[in-house]
């Protein structure tokens, strides 16, 4: 439990980095797994390619690689401690120079991405009449929180690895220590923001299929025959 | 061996009439909804012509079906799983709409609402995906009856592959309909490709459907069928199928297409075969052998080795008793005039033809048996073209095919002049007297009977009826698994 006279008392700090990631964190889950259960139908990666295939090709290869390469490096950097990467031999310079150099490449990619997807949904009008509300909400969302990690990334070069990262996997084992957020830049504050207003909003919108990789392909038999469903 | 059951179609090309009526029929059916206002689950094409959706035949293009590796395997054309896991954002193979065609509608009220004005309004065309006004340069059978041939036709890949020289013009030219739907294969590339695992071909009939809840709209299943039979709905962003109008099969009645068609060229029955020998039988090196191949892997419903293998294997009762009497068995092994689509794909295709055999009356006319199988050299739809659209290039396969329907003619043509009947010819192609009349009576009469001869589905066994009963009402039972108020 939060020992509240230990760090003392700070109301707003409390509210973003503890009452609303938990409350983000329960959305995901409950929202997940109704939506999958009531709502099969609609759990889909709501592909667009049979529209447009051109501008998609660019676009999707670079945002889905790169955002791929984004999710690793934050696990590298927030989820696993700094003394477990040192104990590998990671230093602190060459953590930072992947960081920046690899995070960098990687951040403009999605950007490159996104910019191209939001341009293509603009332009198409077969795009722009099937793009929903929480299609456009998805897409400005996630430039914002890339661009904000970019700067982040380029400009602060803030040691989250000592604030937030302990702060993060403090959240998952129930006690998240918020008084280490107060110190962190705005921006970067942001960022993290985000981030959990677009878990709140996860179930809601195309991104389900991340949570469909399809692993089982891996070692499925080829054809499958079925019953007939009574 | 094991046995399994699969419901199977075979259609006569010589009697379509290209009237669209399955077509129609299908989409009032099936495909009237948003997100798939441009499928056509089924649709007739004018052969030679490049297709529905363009050059659907070019697997050099579309990589569709399968193909056999160097080391003997068999391997999805559009690669292996690792190729789909690494392609998954963007499919290089999935045709986009305009390979089909933009559907549309008319700006009827204008017609209604416009200004007076010196010129009378027209009601101009405007996209039903976007709602923007499109000039229309490409649609739903654009080349019927050869409309544009002269452009369009020489790109059918079954002309290209061709030796001869195929000519567009009009007094020279040649034309059939080719009426599609999902073949439902027996090795159907479409549920190998899926990453879900949404497509399944069920077990009791063979029929292949797409699980709409479980597919995610990964789009390797319609670029994997090359056939393009599946097709991608851009509303619900899911894959959509012909289903073989399961629900009126499983009643015992035949698809909406082949009810409605006015030609009464449909035929559907239940077809026995063994699954273990598939593999063995696609990793057939050669094309040309892989339409007589396939003939190897279906069983005989009569002998009783099979029967037995059948019911230890679930084969229903019914469904064994119907393929004994299968209009489809037939005309696919017993006097082998159905011929498979595009064997070469290697997909197994279920959906048969009847190659069309033109022109007839003069060709035949007053000629002698010696003369007649010469004469069939010569006929208008070059056998070239028919052997590379149903045989994978097997020019014999069609030949034997056709000899014996124009055996079957000519017997029946001596038989009601009162001619002369040389039953010597008849036996050339592999027929008896009886055959041919038996297959006179399934090709030209054609009753509605025997034509569709469909188990209906023991759906008795799917609740405990005996259970329920005096429940009405009052579902509740303390045993059932899931019980909710």
């Amino acid at each position: 439990m939060i020992d509240l006279a230990k760090y003392g008392y700070d109301a707003v700090n409390l509210f973003f980095w503890v009452v609303f990631p938990y409350i983000a964190i329960t959305i995901f889950f409950i929202g997940n797994a109704y939506r999958f259960l009531a709502y099969p139908y609609t759990w889909t990666s709501k592909s667009s390619e049979i529209l447009e295939k051109k501008t998609l090709r660019p676009a999707s290869i670079l945002f889905h690689y790169g955002i791929i390469l984004v999710f690793i490096g934050h696990i590298i950097g927030i989820v696993i401690p700094k003394s477990w990467t040192e104990e590998l031999g990671l230093t602190e310079h060459m953590y930072r120079m992947i960081a920046l150099y690899a995070g960098t490449a990687a951040g403009l990619m999605v950007i490159a991405g996104l910019v191209l997807f939001i341009y293509r949904r603009w332009t198409n009008p077969r795009l722009k009449a099937i793009t929903s509300t929480m299609d456009w909400i998805t897409l400005w969302l996630l430039l914002a929180i890339v661009v904000l990690g970019n700067i982040n990334t380029i400009v602060l070069q803030h040691d989250y690895r000592e604030t937030v990262a302990p702060w993060f996997r403090g959240l998952w084992v129930f006690t998240p220590n918020y008084t280490l957020m107060a110190e962190v830049p705005f921006l970067l504050k942001l960022h993290i923001f985000l981030v959990f207003v677009l878990t709140a909003i996860f179930p809601f919108t195309r991104l389900v299929h991340i949570l469909s990789i399809p692993l089982s392909y891996i070692f499925r038999r080829p054809i499958i025959y079925r019953e007939r469903c009574p | 061996m094991r046995v399994k059951a699969q419901i199977t179609m075979v259609l006569n090309l010589d009697k379509c009439i290209g009237c669209h009526t399955c077509s129609v029929t299908c989409k009032n059916t099936w495909t009237k909804r948003d997100g798939v206002e441009y499928v056509w689950f089924n649709n007739v094409e004018t052969k030679p012509g490049v297709g529905y959706p363009i050059q659907w035949e070019n697997q050099e293009k579309w990589k569709g079906g399968w193909q056999l590796k160097e080391n003997g395997k068999l391997q999805l054309k559009q690669g292996g799983k690792l190729f789909e896991f690494l392609n998954i954002f963007h499919n290089p193979n999935l045709p986009t709409i305009d390979d089909y065609y933009e559907p549309w509608t008319y700006d009827y009220e204008h017609l209604f609402n416009a200004p007076k004005q010196k010129h009378q309004p027209v009601a101009r065309a405007k996209s039903l995906i976007s709602g923007e006004k499109i000039d229309i340069k490409w649609g739903p059978n654009w080349e019927d009856d050869l409309a544009g041939a002269p452009e369009h036709a020489v790109n059918d890949p079954n002309i290209q592959k061709m030796a001869q020289e195929v000519r567009m013009k009009f007094e020279e030219t040649f034309f059939f309909y080719l009426p599609r739907l999902c073949e439902h294969c027996l090795n159907p590339a479409c549920v190998a490709a899926c990453p879900s695992g949404a497509l399944y071909k069920r077990n009791e009939d063979g029929i292949v459907l797409v699980d709409q809840d479980n597919c995610r709209g990964w789009r390797y299943c319609i670029s994997a069928c090359p056939y393009k039979k599946v097709y991608f709905n851009w509303a619900t962003q899911k894959a959509e199928k012909c289903t073989f109008c399961f629900p009126r099969i499983e009643a015992g009645l035949p698809t909406i297409c082949s009810e409605t068609c006015v030609g009464k060229i449909r035929y559907i029955g239940v077809i026995l075969y063994d699954p273990d020998k598939l593999t063995e039988l696609l990793n057939e090196k050669d094309d040309k052998k892989l339409y007589e191949k396939q003939l190897e892997i279906f069983l005989d419903p009569h002998d009783p080795k099979v029967i037995e293998q059948a019911k230890k294997d679930g084969v229903l009762d019914n469904y064994i008793e119907f393929a004994q009497k299968s209009p489809v068995y037939k005309l696919m092994v017993k006097y082998k005039v159905a011929l498979s689509l595009h064997p070469e794909f290697r997909t197994f295709p279920m959906v048969w033809y009847v190659p069309p055999i033109s022109p007839v009356l003069q060709l035949f006319e007053d000629k002698s048996y010696d003369e007649l199988f010469s004469s069939i050299d010569e006929m208008r739809i070059p056998l070239e073209y028919l052997a590379n659209l149903l045989t994978g290039g097997n020019v014999e396969a069609i030949k034997g095919a056709i000899n014996r329907l124009v055996a079957v003619r000519y017997y029946m043509r001596a038989k009601e002049l009162g001619k002369e009947i040389d039953t010597k010819k008849l036996e050339e192609v592999g027929l008896t007297p009886e055959g041919a009349e038996e297959l006179y009576r399934m090709l030209a009469i054609a009753k509605f009977e025997e034509r569709f001869v469909i188990p209906t589905t023991r759906k008795e066994f799917d609740r405990d009826v005996y259970k329920e009963q005096g429940m009405t009402g009052f579902d509740y039972t303390p045993d059932c698994d899931f019980c909710l108020p």
